[in-house]
């Protein structure tokens, strides 16, 4: 308990430095907030596809697609703003031994290795137009939202950034083994775009993989599947349990890595 | 002309050190290419079947694949060498020595892109056989694919000129961060580089078209999967010529301005 | 028993071998030479608690290797070491609390910010509490003397002002053992002499066992009564540095001064080794117990007008080692 209470703390002043720091290069931060904002155009244009085409896409209509299309947004500032930056560095670190000084200290590895930098200009941009997607569709299908959908919805919320944080930790694992992963980064952020839209566009196998064996889906679409009571019992037990099983197996074969750092040359 | 030629193989050699980069950025292309498959699907089986935004299901399709192949094939990255010459003061050999900056770099850029061309139009062929054998559909015809052709070197050049005025920009601002990246994002959006201009409705999707970006990659995927035909072609390529002349005028003007600037700074 | 303790300590790297060309490229898709290079070949040495020892070798002797391994960065291929009686590869949370390591070549620091928001960070990750934290970040930055930089942006300082930041970083905790890899690299020369200075202070004061790598000579001969000397490794020297040309025989250098050019290349051989010959200096090398019995005979016999009697410089001894004890 003591040490996740350090943790919290140190997290809170790690994400206090980034933007210090962040702020010191003002062309970076106002130039980091356009950028975001025309990523945020590129996906916004399918939902302008869906609208414009006004029919219901596989039982869900519009409205229920923004929901999740906002809920994907809210995801991705976590994602984008404090945890996937770090994570694509892990490789690099490893290369360079920047690891090093990181081993030394009497706090978590992983965390610091995977929490070190955040940007909350990203984080903040993507949560805020991710609320005011989903606001905008719940208020034009007039679903009432009680305490308990909200309560529900932040907790599929959380356990879905953490199953995120784990899947796409795992791949970095491997630059322990003195594989280039930076190729292989590109490559596993594409995939995060799988949660643009709700994954019942997609045929029913796609759908139970992207849930049980790479639970792509469980990051964005739970959330928005309890919001809208779409949600299959499994679905809510695996969505709850899933995070745990996979947080556990990646700090696991995390750990194993780390046997075989052998910093860098000299 | 031969210094030209230099700078064009130079490109070529560059390429094939970069070509992992390239077909990594490919490969990346293959996600959304999925997505947007799976969602015109559904959207097309929720309409009926009939034609949406002016386009036929096999159409759409091999709209997506295309567009998505398109513009990354034809991205450029020299907009940042720009900056670095500018910035570091590499540009002062161009202004003095007998060369020219923008055929200097258009040459470069050519050259680059000749090296991926070929397979990259041979991966679009893969994926337009791959989505008409799943879909059952016929996606291109021979007449669209000879008159592609020629609209690909028009986007080719015009997208070049497009990025080398944005890349003129370092010469007013003193930092650029993320601010190419920001505005590529939003022209690959303006040229359908996503989605048909049509998807924005007829106005917005019209005037859009008036504008130089379509002409990069929107319109030159068009007349590939038959949605642009007969004497639309031509007035295509007519705005697309138009666009070119008025981009290298206004490549010159930009050019002009900054490099006075650049050497009235000392270099 | 020792505060260090290393025993048949050895590290071996595993690689694979790279060639040219999308050829080998593809082909060590499939199949990988693995190489070895064994960096550490089994050393054994120890240190009790207060020592300041000097870990003296060439580059890619071995001495940042065992360094690492000492505090827990790298596993050893084989052999034992405890620090304080912790194994430091457990990379357990009460070994860490208690020991520093700082890399001239690697910062802690916060690039962009002040040092003083890399200490706060480090004050939370070793738990030190308020009040002694601003007790002992007082003091270090009075003895360094950089109480004006404490906010101003690590990337303005300059490379001294940058290590002395980093050792304040390393040090808030109080650790009983701090490992120093390359503390001085790249400082010029008064800010050589200030870091050591402190380091001395500090070692004399807290009683800290410090253990410090360096490839300047003069890093230890100043700081450190111990040098281990250690060349491709393995160790070659365990003692005082001033010592060390007693491994070599006793031995002594004459060096003479002629009046003409002519009269230094004449055949001085039969008096002993001739070390250097330059204009009219001649360097002869000679058994200490003959030095007496020669130079009376090189005044007498030569037309000499300077005359000097010189122990062998300690570099050259280190030298030597660095070659090989066989080539003696």
């Amino acid at each position: 308990m003591k040490e996740i209470k350090k943790h919290l703390i140190l997290w809170g002043l790690l994400i206090h430095n980034s933007l210090m720091s962040q702020l010191e290069y003002r062309a970076n931060f106002f130039t980091g907030i356009a950028m975001e904002l025309g990523y945020f155009l590129a996906k916004i244009v399918y939902m302008i596809v869906i609208y414009k085409t006004g029919v219901p896409i596989n039982g869900l209509t519009p409205d229920e697609v923004l929901v999740f299309f906002g809920t994907y947004m809210i995801a991705t500032g976590p994602y984008a703003g404090l945890y996937m930056m770090n994570l694509f560095d892990v490789g690099r670190q490893v290369q360079t031994g920047d690891l090093d000084l990181l081993l030394v200290k009497p706090v978590s590895l992983q965390f610091m290795l995977t929490l070190k930098r955040s940007d909350l200009s990203i984080f903040t941009v993507d949560v805020l137009l991710g609320i005011a997607a989903v606001t905008v569709g719940l208020v034009r299908m007039a679903v009432p939202v009680g305490l308990l959908d909200m309560l529900g919805y932040l907790g599929f919320l959380l356990s879905g950034s953490l199953i995120a944080y784990s899947m796409f930790l795992l791949p970095q694992v491997l630059a322990f083994r003195l594989v280039k992963t930076n190729s292989l980064a590109g490559l596993v952020d594409s995939s995060w775009d799988f949660n643009n839209l709700p994954m019942g566009i997609y045929s029913r196998l796609v759908q139970q993989i992207g849930v049980f064996v790479l639970p792509i889906f469980v990051i964005t679409n739970f959330p928005a599947l309890f919001l809208l009571h779409k949600m299959e019992p499994l679905y809510a037990v695996w969505g709850i349990a899933g995070p745990f099983v996979w947080f556990l197996l990646t700090s696991f074969l995390f750990r194993l890595g780390l046997k075989h750092y052998q910093s860098a040359s000299s | 002309m031969k210094k030209y030629l230099y700078a064009l193989s130079l490109g070529i050699k560059e390429t094939m050190a970069y070509r992992a980069d390239f077909w990594l950025g490919i490969a990346s292309a293959a996600f959304p290419i999925i997505i947007q498959v799976f969602m015109w699907q559904a959207l097309y089986s929720g309409s009926g079947g009939g034609a949406l935004f002016g386009r036929s299901y096999a159409q759409m399709l091999a709209y997506s694949v295309s567009a998505s192949i398109l513009w990354r094939l034809l991205k450029t990255g020299f907009e940042y060498e720009i900056n670095e010459d500018i910035k570091n003061g590499g540009l002062s050999k161009y202004i003095v020595r007998p060369i020219e900056y923008l055929p200097y770099r258009l040459h470069c850029f050519l050259g680059q892109k000749i090296g991926v061309l070929f397979s990259g139009l041979m991966l679009m062929t893969l994926a337009l056989t791959g989505v008409g054998l799943s879909f059952h559909v016929s996606p291109v015809s021979l007449q669209g694919v000879l008159l592609f052709l020629p609209t690909l070197l028009g986007a080719l050049v015009l997208n070049f000129l497009i990025f080398f005025c944005v890349g003129m920009w370092a010469f007013w601002l003193s930092e650029i961060g993320f601010l190419f990246e920001a505005v590529r994002i939003v022209i690959v959006v303006l040229s359908g580089g996503i989605f048909p201009l049509e998807v924005f409705g007829t106005a917005v999707g019209g005037a859009l078209k008036l504008l130089p970006f379509t002409y990069a990659v929107g319109f030159p995927v068009d007349v590939l999967t038959g949605t642009v035909t007969g004497p639309a072609v031509l007035t295509g390529l007519c705005f697309q010529l138009a666009w070119i002349g008025l981009m290298v005028v206004i490549s010159r003007f930009l050019w002009n301005l900054g490099s006075r600037k650049y050497l009235a700074a000392g270099g | 028993m020792a505060l260090i303790e290393v025993t048949g300590l050895q590290k071996t790297f595993e690689y694979t071998k790279k060639e040219e060309g999308l050829k080998s490229s593809f082909h060590s898709l499939f199949h990988r030479e693995k190489l070895y290079k064994e960096a550490v070949k089994g050393i054994d040495f120890s240190l009790e608690k207060g020592e300041m020892v000097g870990f003296l070798g060439p580059n890619g002797a071995g001495k940042t290797t065992t360094l690492k391994m000492l505090s827990g960065i790298l596993f050893p291929t084989g052999g034992q070491a405890t620090v304080m009686g912790y194994v430091p590869w457990e990379r357990k949370k009460d070994f860490k609390m208690r020991f520093a390591i700082v890399m001239g070549q690697k910062s802690q620091l916060w690039w962009d910010l002040p040092a003083v928001e890399s200490f706060t960070l480090n004050r939370h990750i070793y738990e030190i509490d308020e009040a002694e934290y601003r007790k002992t970040l007082g003091e270090l930055t009075e003895i360094l003397n950089v109480e004006a930089l404490m906010g101003v942006q690590v990337r303005r300082l300059s490379l001294g002002e940058r290590m002395k930041m980093e050792l304040i970083a390393s040090l808030l905790h109080k650790p009983e053992v701090i490992f120093l890899d390359e503390p001085t690299i790249g400082l010029d020369f008064i800010s050589q002499k200030r870091i050591r200075e402190f380091l001395r202070e500090y070692n004399r004061e807290k009683q800290t066992t410090v253990l410090l790598t360096s490839h300047s000579i003069g890093d230890i001969e100043d700081l450190c009564r111990r040098t281990i000397i250690i060349a491709d490794g393995t160790i070659v020297y365990d003692g005082e540095l001033k010592k060390i040309n007693s491994l070599f025989g006793e031995r002594k250098r004459i060096q003479v001064s002629f009046e003409t050019e002519e009269a230094a290349q004449r055949d001085l051989s039969r008096f002993g080794t001739v070390c250097s010959r330059e204009g009219v200096q001649v360097v002869l090398e000679v058994k200490r117990e003959d030095v007496r019995e020669i130079s009376r005979m090189i005044l007498e016999t030569l037309p000499a007008t300077d005359f000097n009697i010189s122990d062998i410089p300690v570099e050259e001894g280190i030298a030597r080692l660095y070659t090989g004890r066989n080539s003696q």
